[in-house]
């Protein structure tokens, strides 16, 4: 029996159980990374998510932001577990609809979107967590972890760009010619 | 974009949304208790978290013998010095120790810490990421008898309090922690305060005692241990030694900076005290706080508004010049009645 897909349906469906296991993978390694070693680590899920988000819908982007989301949680060792998956939902939405109306799939944009984004979830963070409370010296945990938190997400961001974009290119079905295609024509 | 926030997408991304809302509210109530969802995500990847953590740690091992091989050898150097005076020392501390058999003998005192119970030596899974207090996660749950707020020690000293707990894994917030406050007593001088968690110390492994009498005792290099006032910590285990000394810029209070026994964010393994000598109402943990921090709270004088307590019988700021005596001052004290102390 072949696995090889003959309709266009049965093809979409393939390349999306591929694209997808890909993507799971991926967000796997991420979770692996964020739990491994000390010292400050970026959130490797804010680009990925980025990039994964830019060609898909608006629900599968809630649902992938909102897993991933508790993955930070727990990876964080948040009391309130829930609270980056909010902050993730957002993010990933706001970038399919970013990407689908307003901005080019390009590097430089998912690094500009990247950065806004961490610096929106470590200001977040850091007023819920730390200032909100009046923890004596939270200045500390500004510069020293979430500025460095920022600066190596943003620095990260282009790789994940360079993961995604061949998968999505290989595995995601062209309906019409994107806009820069169209363009270069 | 106008027309994507009233149509239905938006409206189904909400309740997406609200339905994570709802989880996180629901674990924040279950207060301490690692929620299903957690332990489910941590059950996946714990056993991959736990790998991936020893081969970084023994990366990172490697790595730190040629960068830091300077420092090592003044530190070697430095140790050395230290045990040849520690010594020194022991030949005194040998004629005390036999001095004071004989008193406890006399006395009828029973040996202190004798019925501690700890588990089995724990491996730390993981450290939460980005955490300035080094919080970790350890692989011993309430499937093995640890309970919520148990105290976790190394032989050293102590690190922290079990502050979540799941089946299998339990999530442990270090003494760097300013959710934590455990009564400290310097063995020099007597003099007695509460151990805080400082951001400003974190940084560098370091936790703050507060709440000491101005006209305190306590001098670099003092050691310092748990006064076991309310139960919570048995007594007398080692917490760390003084570093430094000051007075609050309130001028109201001293402080001390302490450096722990144990530096939590450089260990690997530990053990929970799963049980000590303490009574039936010394178990009893107080709901919104950590640790020994509602019943040590009763210490503070009302100025501290920034540190909410549960406990409405808090002292005046009249108390707090009083409050740094060990023996007379602290409401949650044993008394005759409920101690062994």
């Amino acid at each position: 029996m072949s696995l090889k897909p003959k309709t266009r349906i049965q093809k979409i469906r393939y390349y999306a159980v591929i694209r997808w296991a890909i993507y799971i993978f991926l967000i796997f390694v991420s979770a692996i990374l964020m739990n491994t070693g000390r010292g400050v680590k970026p959130i490797y899920f804010i680009p990925l998510c980025i990039c994964i988000c830019m060609n898909e819908g608006e629900y599968t982007s809630a649902v992938l932001g909102g897993v991933c989301g508790l993955i930070i949680d727990q990876a964080y060792g948040k009391a309130f577990f829930g609270f980056s998956s909010i902050i993730m939902i957002a993010i990933c939405v706001g970038s399919t609809i970013f990407f689908r109306h307003f901005l080019f799939q390009n590097g430089i944009n998912v690094i500009i979107l990247t950065a806004v984004c961490t610096f929106v979830y470590q200001l977040l963070d850091y007023f819920f967590f730390y200032a909100m409370w009046n923890y004596e010296g939270t200045g500390y945990v500004f510069s020293d972890i979430s500025v460095p938190c920022i600066l190596y997400t943003v620095m990260i961001s282009p790789i994940a760009h360079i993961i995604v974009k061949p998968i999505v290119k290989r595995f995601y079905p062209k309906k019409a010619k994107t806009i820069e295609e169209a363009m270069k024509v | 974009m106008n027309g994507f926030f009233k149509s239905f997408k938006f409206k189904i991304i909400v309740c997406i949304a609200a339905f994570f809302l709802g989880i996180g509210l629901y674990s924040v109530s279950k207060g301490g208790e690692t929620s299903g969802l957690s332990q489910a995500i941590g059950l996946v990847f714990n056993p991959i978290k736990k790998l991936s953590n020893t081969i970084s740690d023994k990366v990172a091992l490697v790595i730190d013998l040629f960068v830091d091989s300077e420092v090592y050898v003044e530190e070697n150097q430095r140790l050395r010095e230290q045990i040849g005076e520690l010594n020194r020392r022991l030949i005194d501390y040998e004629s005390l120790k036999a001095e004071n058999e004989d008193l406890r003998k006399f006395i009828g005192i029973k040996e202190q810490n004798d019925d501690i119970e700890v588990c089995r030596p724990c491996t730390i899974i993981s450290r939460t990421a980005n955490d300035p207090y080094g919080t970790f996660i350890i692989d011993i749950g309430s499937e093995e008898g640890v309970k919520l707020y148990d105290p976790v020690v190394t032989s050293e000293g102590l690190v922290g309090v079990i502050t979540e707990l799941a089946k299998t894994y339990s999530t442990v917030r270090t003494i760097l922690s300013p959710d934590l406050a455990i009564g400290g007593l310097c063995i020099e001088s007597r003099d007695t305060g509460i151990i805080e968690g400082n951001l400003s110390y974190a940084a560098d492994g370091k936790c703050k005692m507060i709440y000491l009498d101005k006209s305190n005792k306590i001098k670099v290099g003092d050691l310092i241990v748990t006064s076991g006032n309310s139960g919570q910590f048995p007594q007398g285990y080692i917490i760390g030694n003084v570093t430094e000394t000051g007075i609050e810029d309130s001028g109201l209070t001293a402080y001390a900076v302490i450096e722990p026994a144990v530096n939590p964010k450089k260990i690997s393994s530990v053990m929970v005290m799963t049980d000590f000598n303490r009574t039936e109402e010394e178990n009893q943990i107080p709901t919104g706080n950590i640790g020994e921090k509602a019943t040590e709270a009763t210490d503070k004088p009302e100025y501290d508004s920034q540190k909410p307590s549960d406990d409405d019988s808090g002292g005046s700021s009249d108390d707090q010049p009083e409050a740094t005596d060990p023996t007379e001052e602290n409401p949650d004290e044993p008394t005759d009645e409920s101690g062994d102390e």
